[in-house]
């Protein structure tokens, strides 16, 4: 008899629970990652018109000539014709554009990372989408005032890991150290500032180079690093100059 | 597609999950409706498909594909949803030279249905957003900035409810500590908000006071860090109602979608999907609005 009513209990709230049971129940989930292939799916006709005006804006512009290059460049470490050839770069426009600001300053040295250049420069024409490929980043030209100090550590930085793409300084790798120190063609003196031209990037502390964020001063000139590749390229046209660049042993093992 | 046939795939797919053997009347059940959630990330401005010598990314990826497949996934099951999880601007010429214009027009024209910020949709300051913004024609939504006290103020809503076939499905979500990330200046007077206390704000709020039947996180804070920085993975294991994360800002390449385990011990999908629009994560959840199905648990992933 009683347990005829527990039964009977069991039932009847059963049946109650189910018909309150208005809510929806999620049953399963099925999950999938499609790779955007040709095969999953086909090029929609409305968004290739929508972007076609666009693109052919675009594809004008990046296939315009800005400059010849007198022979290919590539990366390479410690030092290497394309790393040099930025190197040098950014610090000629680093120095222009601090004393077309009006900056009590001259940037000495200047630095860009190994790993933010993205491509090689061909031989022959340069084209502003190759500049692209190469800079793909929206990278800022900022200026960083260093103590003594902390210049030999980033340097140290840059030996210890190989070299780097750097411009105004000279010196040599030693145990993982930098050593015979020329900046600007003068002795490194330890009790001094130096000025570093660079990319916003490294500058807040990417790529491991914490020791550029224990600086005096740091002042964003608001350059795309990209814009001024590009205007540099278009003057060196506008003064028939090819680009070119060359192996000094800015940096070498000892 | 019928929705018996695809309940049926649903059983014998070799994905994971909790159905089992599905019983005869339950597949003949017309109470059973299929929510799928197409998904994107870090689309970073990629409209075409990618180009050059490299396999993994040659003549793939692009919205112009991803387009192509919202349309056709609509076509078999018009309870589709196609989100993104920011990181729209940024990353070809295009953005260089159409600004935020050209992405938002083109996600609007493939049928986007919800999105959110990442942190490059600052790169060109906030005005640099808000100028571009009526080219979105689907909602961007955050629930952790705070924009009351700049230009983007009342521009984006914290969370959105879709209603499909009596189901719905409340989506919230969360950006990035912009700190350090992205110039002061870029992001002037916008407040984060800590991601955790929001989640658990906004799963409240959606899963028992909006009624929700599926709750959807769309997040920007990365899939997971060595460090303990908040993350999805964090985020799954500190939420209790929160169904699907959709993640961004890693750019990770995740095989198959994860199943972890929830802080009440249930089941929560996270996922992302790789950048540039090479790979569209694809969700589907099956409800029984009969009320009467076995609700799925939390199994362990023996793969």
């Amino acid at each position: 008899m009683r347990h005829s009513f527990s039964y009977g209990l069991l039932i009847t709230s059963f049946l109650f629970f189910v018909s309150c049971g208005h809510e929806a129940v999620k049953t399963a989930y099925q999950t999938e990652n499609i790779s955007v292939s040709e095969q999953a799916g086909a090029l929609d006709s409305s968004i290739v018109n929508l972007y076609k005006p666009y693109k052919e804006i675009l594809d004008k512009d990046m296939n315009r000539v800005i400059s010849v290059s007198e022979f290919v460049m590539e990366k390479d470490k410690p030092e290497s014709l394309l790393t040099n050839f930025l190197g040098d770069l950014l610090l000629h426009e680093g120095q222009r554009v601090a004393k077309e600001e009006g900056m009590d300053f001259v940037p000495s040295i200047s630095y860009y990372n190994y790993g933010g250049i993205r491509t090689s420069i061909p031989q022959g024409d340069i084209t502003v989408e190759k500049v692209f490929e190469l800079m793909p980043f929206e990278n800022e030209m900022v200026f960083i005032e260093l103590s003594g100090a902390d210049t030999k550590a980033f340097l140290d930085y840059i030996a210890d890991h190989g070299g780097d793409s750097v411009g105004g300084v000279r010196f040599s790798i030693k145990n993982e150290r930098a050593t015979h120190i020329k900046i600007n063609g003068e002795d490194f003196d330890p009790q001094k500032n130096y000025w570093i031209v660079t990319n916003d990037y490294v500058a807040a502390g990417g790529d491991g180079l914490a020791v550029l964020r224990d600086r005096i001063n740091f002042i964003n000139s608001g350059k795309l690093i990209r814009d001024v590749i590009i205007q540099n390229f278009e003057e060196h046209q506008k003064n028939n100059e090819k680009l070119t660049a060359k192996l000094d042993g800015r940096m070498r093992y000892e | 597609m019928n929705r018996r046939i695809f309940i049926r795939n649903v059983a014998a797919g070799t994905t994971g999950l909790a159905l089992g053997p599905a019983p005869l009347s339950l597949l003949a059940n017309n109470e059973l409706l299929t929510i799928t959630i197409l998904h994107t990330n870090d689309i970073h401005s990629h409209i075409e498909p990618f180009t050059g010598s490299d396999e993994r990314y040659n003549n793939k990826g692009g919205l112009a594909r991803i387009s192509e497949i919202a349309k056709v996934h609509r076509k078999m099951n018009p309870n589709t949803l196609l989100f993104d999880a920011g990181d729209m601007f940024q990353g070809t010429p295009y953005f260089n030279y159409f600004k935020g214009e050209l992405i938002l027009k083109t996600m609007s024209a493939a049928g986007y249905d919800l999105g959110t910020i990442g942190n490059h949709e600052f790169d060109n300051g906030l005005q640099g957003f808000l100028d571009p913004l009526p080219n979105a024609k689907f909602p961007l939504i955050t629930s952790n900035y705070d924009f009351s006290d700049t230009i983007l103020a009342g521009k984006f809503e914290r969370c959105k409810i879709f209603k499909q076939d009596g189901i719905r499905i409340g989506v919230y979500a969360l950006g990035i500590e912009l700190e350090g990330l992205v110039g002061k200046k870029n992001y002037g007077n916008t407040v984060y908000n800590d991601p955790l206390t929001v989640a658990h704000e906004m799963e409240y709020l959606l899963k028992n006071e909006m009624d929700c039947d599926l709750v959807v996180c769309l997040s920007h804070l990365g899939l997971k860090y060595r460090d303990d920085k908040v993350s999805d993975l964090v985020l799954a294991a500190e939420t209790s109602m929160t169904d699907l994360i959709i993640g961004g800002h890693t750019h990770s390449y995740v095989e198959k979608p994860l199943v972890e385990k929830n802080k009440a011990g249930n089941p929560v999908i996270v996922n992302q999907a790789w950048w540039g629009g090479l790979v569209v994560g694809k969700i589907d959840f099956v409800f029984d609005r009969s009320g009467k199905g076995k609700p799925v648990v939390y199994t362990k992933n023996l793969e």
